[in-house]
């Protein structure tokens, strides 16, 4: 029941592995969750979404991100995990630290790294993605991150080429490094967030990040609600156990964790709500809302900030922010997502 | 013209409900006979034995993409596809570039389809001047040179004033109007069905109101003014039980459905795979469990391909970005009697009535019928041996479709046009 001309599934292909120098990559001793261990519970070469995986293979990555968060600390912040491999940015979409995130963490293991803007380059000449994708990658590269505006982009691109992909951001659809670095930041601060109360806030009918942050927290246990206008939250999202709120205010009080959402005026010209200052008026976070909700509220946000509307200056900056975290830990959480994928172990 | 009998095969008329182990003669481009039957001298014996005799099938809604995008379909590699399917008898959509929106246009189509000797091409002519939706089309003029229909097809006539104009106007010319069912504001960017799955998959959505909302108009509007009007790809329950509704009202209005729909439902568009995108969408299994309830019941009165042949440069794409539509005319029989008939959940009768009979009716052109005296289009399938969908061995000129790789039973062994054994052995008359 495939589809035709397709190309044999790359997992079907043996594991390429990068170059490891023993404890060199990050420290950790070999054991339990060595290369060819049967046990080992990271076996993917790509990284799609955050739906599709276990916790045990986002605990291992998380490991794996800790030892490499400490690389950053060094002076030479440099570790020769993958020597001699290429990583390719091919993004389709403007992003400022998403790229520079995952630019660093390659940097960091070593690997050379190739921009490719796909807003500026052959795809104003009409070349498609399959074609983009096959000639960059006949150059050698051994890993794709990719940001693409249609949903399932990346999923499509692993199925037909030899390169590991990574999901850098896919239309509304997912986001899963941005998921697991807020799920990485959450329990960094929190300890644990089993039965904490996260709220998402903002338009998650068309956030990627919110579909990933979702299943990140969903998979460790936590409760989440989803806040918003009904425009822009899909109340069929209850099916998979998230609740769904109308009104900041009555979750406000109870919350273990903010994550709010940039609000784009582009849905405001759409007609899915009325006004920038009626949406930062019923759901945007300012001093008055931080006083009524949990003295030790931790607030996330992916970036870039709408400063004074989803949230004001002086909350995105305040004690409870942990906003500046989740940039750090983002690096982390990429150099483990293109070390893993690769092949590596922690 | 050649005489032949077919001798002991399944001979299944949905008309008139014969069922029975027997012989048919073809004379004259006609059916002599249909009985127990001795062979005469000057006839070709064809040994039917172990296959199904059956009306060739009629398609009411086929794309041949001819003129315009012929990488994909010619009007001679689409009428043969059709015959490999067991089609005997195809209505050519307008949506060309340029539009069949003229006599000059609809005279090709019909001269390229007769050459084409496989089944035959119907040109259906644009319902409105360029599809656009804005303008009546010379409807008259089409009529004259062969076209047996009007439709503007995936355009859905927006205005209920120009369908109204266009389903008077038609009136004159014995030729029934086909409409798709889809307020297009409501449509927006949508591409798979409203529901957790889109909201999951952060893909645009297509609610089922999108279509509900246009049946009911469109039956209203055909109930208006006394006039017939065929709905094709319904996808809803919904829609299906407005159908009914209108006929039990005495509307005269038709519905079809398409194989992919009742066939698979929107859980298949989780895996992003551009196959599955069409429009409408891939509904809820509820949904398609209404289609089948619908065919049985007699709601839907047809099934049609839809045959959207698609080159690789327009499918091979994200789904986001990827054409909707599949090629379909050669996997439809096989498709349908192993997943219906096999399975029970359809009579045989049934299915071939949708299949031949009810779009013959709704065209108005010969065919769906196997009588004495009847134009000889009769398919015959072999329904005892299982083989596999290979798109290699495709006709079609477009090798998409969402069945490559399925074991079924059904496959067209010998189908006759006018008479004329066109496919003989499964293979195509040279």
């Amino acid at each position: 029941m495939t589809p035709p001309s397709r190309e044999p599934h790359p997992d079907s292909r043996p594991n390429p592995r990068p170059e490891v120098v023993a404890g060199a990559a990050t420290g950790a001793s070999a054991g339990a969750g060595a290369p060819g261990d049967e046990r080992r519970p990271w076996r993917r070469r790509h990284l799609l979404d955050v739906a599709s995986l276990s916790r045990e293979e986002i605990e291992f990555l998380f490991e794996t991100a800790r030892s490499f968060r400490e690389v950053s600390t060094r002076s030479v912040k440099k570790v020769p995990a993958l020597r001699g491999r290429v990583v390719v940015n091919l993004f389709y979409e403007p992003s400022t630290r998403t790229r520079i995130s995952f630019t660093l963490a390659a940097q960091r293991l070593s690997a050379d790294v190739v921009d490719f803007n796909g807003e500026t380059s052959s795809v104003k000449k009409g070349e498609t993605l399959l074609d983009t994708a096959r000639n960059i990658i006949a150059m050698g590269v051994d890993t794709v991150v990719l940001r693409h505006p249609a949903p399932g982009a990346p999923q499509f691109l692993s199925e037909r080429v030899q390169a590991c992909v990574i999901n850098a951001g896919d239309g509304a659809h997912a986001h899963p490094t941005q998921g697991l670095l807020d799920l990485f930041t959450v329990i960094d601060k929190l300890g644990s967030v089993e039965n904490k109360r996260i709220a998402i806030v903002g338009d998650i009918r068309h956030s990627r990040v919110a579909r990933s942050d979702m299943w990140a927290f969903l998979r460790f246990g936590a409760k989440v609600v989803l806040v918003g206008p009904p425009t822009l939250v899909p109340s069929s999202l209850r099916d998979i156990g998230v609740d769904v709120s109308y009104s900041l205010d009555e979750v406000l009080p109870e919350v273990d964790v903010l994550c709010l959402l940039r609000i784009q005026s582009e849905r405001q010209e759409q007609g899915l709500f009325p006004s920038l200052e009626e949406y930062s008026r019923l759901f945007g976070l300012n001093s008055e809302r931080m006083r009524r909700a949990r003295p030790d509220v931790l607030v996330l946000h992916p970036g870039p900030i709408n400063r004074g509307i989803e949230i004001t200056p002086e909350v995105a900056d305040g004690p409870r922010s942990a906003i500046l975290e989740q940039v750090t830990n983002g690096l982390a959480v990429r150099m483990a997502a293109l070390y893993l994928t690769a092949g590596g172990d922690a | 013209m050649s005489r032949y009998l077919l001798q002991g095969g399944r001979v299944v008329d949905p008309a008139s409900g014969r069922d029975e182990i027997c012989d048919l003669r073809i004379e004259g481009g006609a059916i002599a006979e249909i009985g127990r039957l001795a062979p005469r001298g000057g006839e070709e014996t064809i040994a039917a034995r172990g296959l199904l005799v059956a009306p060739g099938l009629v398609d009411l809604c086929v794309h041949l993409r001819e003129p315009g995008f012929e990488e994909a379909e010619t009007i001679r590699s689409g009428a043969q596809a059709a015959l490999a399917g067991g089609f005997t008898a195809i209505a050519a959509m307008p949506d060309t570039v340029p539009p069949i929106d003229n006599e000059a246009s609809v005279a090709y189509v019909r001269m390229k389809g007769e050459e084409a000797r496989g089944a035959r091409v119907y040109p259906a002519g644009a319902l409105t001047r360029g599809r656009a939706g804005q303008h009546l089309s010379e409807m008259g003029g089409m009529r004259r040179a062969g076209a047996i229909a009007f439709t503007d097809e995936d355009e859905a006539v927006h205005g209920a004033d120009v369908l109204l104009r266009a389903l008077r106007y038609a009136s004159m010319l014995n030729a029934p109007i086909l409409t798709r069912c889809e307020d297009k504001g409501l449509r927006g960017r949508g591409m798979v069905s409203t529901g957790l799955i889109a909201d999951l998959l952060g893909l645009p959505s297509i609610g089922a109101g999108t279509e509900e909302i246009m049946v009911e108009r469109n039956v209203r509007l055909a109930h208006s003014i006394r006039t017939d009007l065929h709905l094709m790809h319904i996808s809803t329950a919904e829609s299906l039980r407005e159908v009914a509704q209108a006929k039990a009202a005495g509307v005269a209005v038709t519905c079809s459905v398409t194989p992919h729909h009742i066939t698979f439902n929107e859980e298949k568009v989780k895996s992003f795979d551009p196959v599955y995108k069409y429009f409408p969408p891939l509904r809820s299994e509820l949904d398609r469990k209404a289609l089948i309830e619908g065919l049985r019941s007699g709601t839907v009165d047809a099934i049609s391909s839809a045959h959207s042949p698609r080159g690789d440069a327009e499918k091979n794409l994200e789904f986001f970005h990827a054409a909707p539509g599949t090629g379909a005319l050669e996997t439809v029989f096989g498709v349908l009697y192993s997943r219906l008939v096999l399975t029970e959940e359809l009579p045989l009768a049934r299915l071939l009535a949708a299949l031949s009979l009810a779009p013959a009716r709704i065209l108005r052109v010969p065919g769906g019928r196997l009588a004495a005296g009847e134009p000889a289009d009769i398919a015959c399938f072999d329904v005892s041996t299982e083989y596999s969908i290979d798109p290699a061995h495709f006709a079609s000129r477009s090798r998409v479709t969402p069945f490559a790789g399925w074991q079924v039973r059904g496959r067209a062994q010998h189908v006759f046009v006018g008479g004329e054994p066109r496919l003989r052995d499964g293979k195509l008359a040279p």
